[in-house]
């Protein structure tokens, strides 16, 4: 009797199993399969899950066309540049002050932490239409350093809270013994605190790096020109008023996609464990 | 040199870049804040804008729009939350159990994850279009439907809709931190509740659950504050239609500002959207810091 119940038991966490693997993966597959069709078994009454004729087309066709100035491969590199500097700008950044704020102390801490913890939770939307204000008096709009920085001051609370949460569980002895040897803080830092940092710092970049990767929020009030579309925009530019290519925007979807996914699979672990660090007391 | 000059220096050295970029953030809402007392509208070409007082707070506050809106987000997020800490803890709980296969699972909820908002948005746009979306194709095949549900352009389903996906993309979060504080229960105290001769729902409610309840409740907050900020989806999925049905505030603070230009009702409306994580924020850091 006892036997017949874990069978249904097993059975049962199979079936439960099946079922959140396919609601996690379907979409996935079915992003692959839109960018592997033509149009027409697209936009079709009878669209099949699989299409009937595998073709790369949508692929060649997102390299050969722009719109007036806007095409893929410059809004590619526009959308990897801004993001990678501000990844990287953001991140040093606030592993640096994540540090200092660990092993220093100084007046009105607790008042920054709680600012931080606030402009990671705040709306976005309420930062950028002031952002976009200072910005059009500065007669800085369609100009992708302001897109980026944008990005930066997004990201920094966060990772800094992060950081911070990070570097809370980590003993400063090696720290002490390099300062004894000799070695300024700064250097520690550099030296033997980033490298230590790794794993967390690795996982910060790529999650940082995807913040702008598929913003649709600021770049669409930022940018205006064709040649400094970023790939969310030029997504948009396929959706014309009568039709929608959706070859193209489902096989820039898949670019766009794709890399992420892999990257995330390898950081998977470093990722949980930087933000469990900040859960916990 | 002093020591405490010295240490005060290398602190100033570490905390600067961070204080200063944080600064970039408190200096717009600030200039939120002033925009919300002003008459702030780009189309009427001044360049003076008058202190109004409180006067877009009270448009806002006497608009019947507002409330509606307010409403249609209140759903949206309570119902969305529910959905991701549900579903979340669903999850982890499946993947703490023992059995084969289930690095296949954690490693697949990092999809919906790393997909960018956009990708989704336009993915699902597709799959669920009334006449073109695969979805309706499979449900007429296997005749669980009559005829295509126009899931994103009928008012009463779009909501459940755009909830459905947000809860998609975002309970694999939830997930992972909930099965991360279930793997730092110590094993120990199972294996004395089984000597003891617990049932399985008397380990969850006096172990696992007490164990996990900061983590839980910590999320909780997390996915509130998160959630009232969403925007790309649902804007994106349904541009805040069919008839307004899925018309967020943020949707709204967004047109309001970027296709009406009236800055100043807008920022008015971001303030009170604002408040409202402010307050979430600050049940958070009481609870973080109850024991300091």
């Amino acid at each position: 009797m006892m036997k017949l119940f874990d069978i249904v038991k097993k059975s049962a966490l199979y079936v439960l199993l099946l079922v959140a693997a396919l609601v996690l993966l379907v979409p996935l597959v079915m992003l692959l399969s839109y960018a592997l069709r033509d149009n027409s078994e697209i936009i079709t009454v009878d669209a099949r899950f699989f299409p009937n004729n595998w073709t790369l087309s949508a692929f060649f066709n997102v390299f050969k066309r722009s719109v007036g100035e806007a095409n893929f491969i410059g809004s590619f590199f526009n959308s990897l540049w801004i993001n990678t500097l501000s990844a990287i700008f953001s991140t040093y950044v606030a592993a640096l002050g994540g540090y200092g704020f660990i092993r220093y102390n100084f007046a009105g801490k607790k008042l920054f932490f709680f600012f931080i913890f606030f402009s990671q939770v705040m709306p976005w939307i309420v930062l950028l239409i002031p952002y976009y204000s200072i910005m059009a008096g500065l007669k800085m709009l369609d100009n992708l350093f302001t897109v980026m920085f944008s990005y930066i001051i997004i990201c920094v609370p966060v990772n800094a809270w992060l950081f911070i949460g990070f570097f809370k569980e980590q003993t400063p002895s090696l720290e002490e013994a390099a300062k004894i040897d000799g070695c300024s803080p700064i250097g520690v830092f550099h030296r033997i605190v980033m490298p230590l940092a790794m794993p967390a710092l690795s996982a910060l970049l790529l999650f940082s790096f995807i913040v702008g990767w598929g913003d649709f929020l600021f770049s669409s009030v930022l940018v205006s020109s064709g040649r400094n579309l970023t790939l969310p925009l030029l997504l948009q530019t396929y959706k014309g008023m009568y039709f929608v290519d959706w070859a193209m925007i489902m096989a820039v979807s898949v670019i766009m996609t794709v890399p992420i996914v892999v990257l995330f699979l390898f950081l998977q672990k470093q990722l949980v464990n930087l933000m469990t660090g900040s859960l916990k007391e | 040199m002093k020591k405490t000059t010295r240490r005060g220096i290398e602190a100033t050295l570490f905390i600067l870049p961070l204080l200063t970029l944080v600064l970039f953030v408190a200096i717009p809402l600030v200039q939120a804040v002033i925009m919300s007392f002003s008459d702030y509208d780009m189309l009427s070409g001044s360049r003076e804008h008058a202190f109004v007082g409180l006067d877009n707070y009270q448009t806002v506050w006497e608009k019947a729009r507002f409330w509606k809106m307010a409403a249609i987000t209140g759903w949206y997020t309570l119902w969305s939350v529910f959905g991701k800490m549900l579903l979340g803890l669903i999850v982890a709980l499946l993947l703490n159990a023992k059995f084969r296969g289930k690095g296949i699972l954690r490693s697949l909820l990092v999809i919906p994850w790393a997909m960018p908002g956009i990708v989704v948005a336009f993915l699902f746009t597709l799959f669920l279009d009334s006449e073109y979306g695969v979805m309706n194709a499979l449900l007429l095949a296997l005749k669980l439907v009559p005829e295509g549900v126009p899931f994103i352009s009928r008012a009463d389903i779009a909501l459940p809709v755009v909830i459905l996906i947000g809860v998609w993309k975002n309970f694999p979060f939830v997930a992972l931190m909930l099965l991360a504080a279930l793997q730092n229960i110590p094993k120990e105290l199972y294996e004395a509740a089984d000597v003891d001769g617990a049932k399985p729902l008397q380990k969850f409610f006096r172990i696992t659950w007490p164990m996990t309840f900061s983590v839980w409740f910590i999320m909780l907050i997390l996915q509130l504050v998160g959630t009232i900020k969403e925007f790309d989806l649902v804007y994106l999925v349904t541009g805040g239609g069919p008839a307004l049905a899925t018309n967020l505030v943020g949707l709204d603070i967004y047109d309001q500002s970027f296709r009406f230009f009236k800055l100043g009702i807008a920022s008015a409306e971001g303030i009170l959207l604002m408040l409202l994580s402010l307050i979430l924020a600050f049940i958070y850091y009481r609870y973080e810091f109850r024991k300091r």
